[in-house]
């Protein structure tokens, strides 16, 4: 910000413009502050057009309620209670070198278990992007998986040897970052889904209240 | 704001010291106080530029002034235990509701925008077996609720989140005397609870959150307690 004044020899009659001249130099830099003038960690949140430039990028899906989806078979498949859990981010365009943070979170409610020993006793939830790159076809990718027991592994003392339980209102939560590489404005992020499966197709899990979560910071 | 000049100098008059005051008056407010979003050029500042908070290591909490994420509290506990109990009620213990809050899950935090914050918690919950004392709920696989509570302080309203419904369940009965049924109580102990929440559209204010439980034992506890706000004005 440059900001003119004019100084006088004793006797010279000051001129109106060279008055006019600081006042008028503040009012023009004034409307366009930038970096000249600030000093650093100035700004609040007050200084941020929210509207126009949002500090983050944020998404969600949520299910708050107490109804279940019954998931029974051993490929995943979108939760879907009242709707699918999925989120839609068309016209997501990750910069290069952005990462992204998806998160899950919610509760089983109940399990059916007719098989309950070794690589059955399992279900597991996934998050499944969709995106595509330079406009074509849509490619999805797995940004992760997370397992869980349907039973306990230990019991309580009193209870008989090899007597396992099911484990039924317990609550899941996982997050993942992913960072994308590639130039910015190439790739899309589409959809995201939470997805779940069981192991072995006898046995079933009741999904109830979950939600997932996508963040990403503005660059 | 732009500063706008009040009054003009004209070559052949007199100056006047009080238009002159006011110029000055006026310009000093300013650039002290009124530069707005609109008077910002664009991209000419970077994350330097963002005031950022400090760190209390007291209440073991990182407060941002402002940011991208304003406000994060994090607090971790491995050893210390948060009890609860049921004894309190003044009621009859498993029907009586009265949430109380799981100590060092909390935080008051002030939100200058409109925004959303996002919880994130974990502990492992422990509900003791009920003695079988006369007048008591004896054991019952009993159910204890767990639910994030949000007070707006501005309002003056409390909410529990139904998205973070969850529960810690009594070791030791036969059936399932609650409202839900853990599945055993082989299954029942020492479980980890955990969630992630995302409170949208909230208001410009000041909020308190924690995490609280409806007791039905006569003795529970949470340890390995993690719990982090993340505040993000969208």
């Amino acid at each position: 910000m440059t900001v003119k004044k004019e100084h006088y020899q004793q006797g010279t009659v000051p001129k109106a413009a060279d008055l006019n001249q600081p006042y008028d130099d503040l009012a023009t830099e004034s409307a366009s502050v930038d970096s000249d003038n600030t000093a650093s960690g100035w700004a609040t949140i007050s200084h941020f057009d929210l509207s126009a430039q949002q500090c983050n990028r944020l998404y969600d899906f949520s299910y708050d309620g107490v109804g279940v989806d019954t998931i029974g078979v051993a490929t995943y498949t979108t939760v879907n209670v009242t709707s699918a859990a999925e989120i839609d981010l068309t016209g997501f365009f990750p910069d290069q070198y952005e990462a992204t943070r998806f998160c899950a979170s919610g509760l089983v409610r109940g399990t059916t278990i007719a098989t309950d020993l070794d690589a059955a006793n399992y279900y597991a939830f996934r998050l499944l992007l969709t995106y595509s790159d330079g406009g074509g076809s849509d490619v999805t990718t797995t940004i992760g998986e997370w397992g869980y027991s349907l039973t306990a592994r230990s019991l309580v003392t009193d209870l008989a040897s090899g007597t396992a339980e099911s484990i039924k209102y317990q609550t899941f939560q996982f997050s993942a970052v992913r960072r994308y590489d590639g130039a910015t404005g190439n790739r899309q992020y589409k959809k995201l889904e939470l997805q779940c499966k069981v192991n072995d197709a006898t046995n079933s899990v009741d999904v109830s209240r979950h939600q997932i979560f996508v963040v990403s910071g503005r660059r | 704001m732009a500063y706008t000049k009040p009054n003009a100098y004209a070559d052949g008059v007199v100056l006047d010291a009080v238009d002159q005051i006011e110029n000055d008056a006026v310009a000093r407010r300013a650039i002290n106080q009124e530069t707005y979003i609109a008077n910002i050029a664009a991209k000419a500042f970077d994350y330097d530029d963002i005031q950022r908070g400090e760190y209390e290591p007291v209440t073991q909490s990182h407060q941002f002034t402002t940011g991208d994420i304003y406000g994060l509290t994090t607090d971790t506990n491995v050893n210390n235990r948060a009890y609860f109990t049921a004894e309190t009620k003044a009621v009859e213990q498993t029907t009586g509701v009265q949430y109380q809050d799981i100590y060092h899950t909390g935080k008051r935090f002030f939100l200058e925008r409109g925004g959303a914050f996002f919880i994130n918690f974990g502990a492992s919950f422990v509900s003791m077996d009920n003695s079988n004392a006369s007048g008591g709920p004896g054991p019952g696989l009993w159910d204890s609720t767990i639910y994030l509570r949000i007070k707006n302080i501005s309002t003056n309203t409390t909410t529990y989140v139904a998205g973070t419904l969850s529960y810690t369940y009594e070791e030791s009965g036969a059936v399932a005397s609650g409202t839900t049924d853990p599945g055993g109580k082989g299954s029942t102990a020492r479980r980890w609870t955990g969630w992630q929440w995302l409170v949208k559209n909230q208001n410009a204010g000041a909020y308190e959150v924690c995490v609280v439980v409806n007791p039905k034992v006569e003795q529970g506890y949470a340890d390995a307690r993690t719990f982090t706000i993340e505040t993000f004005y969208v």
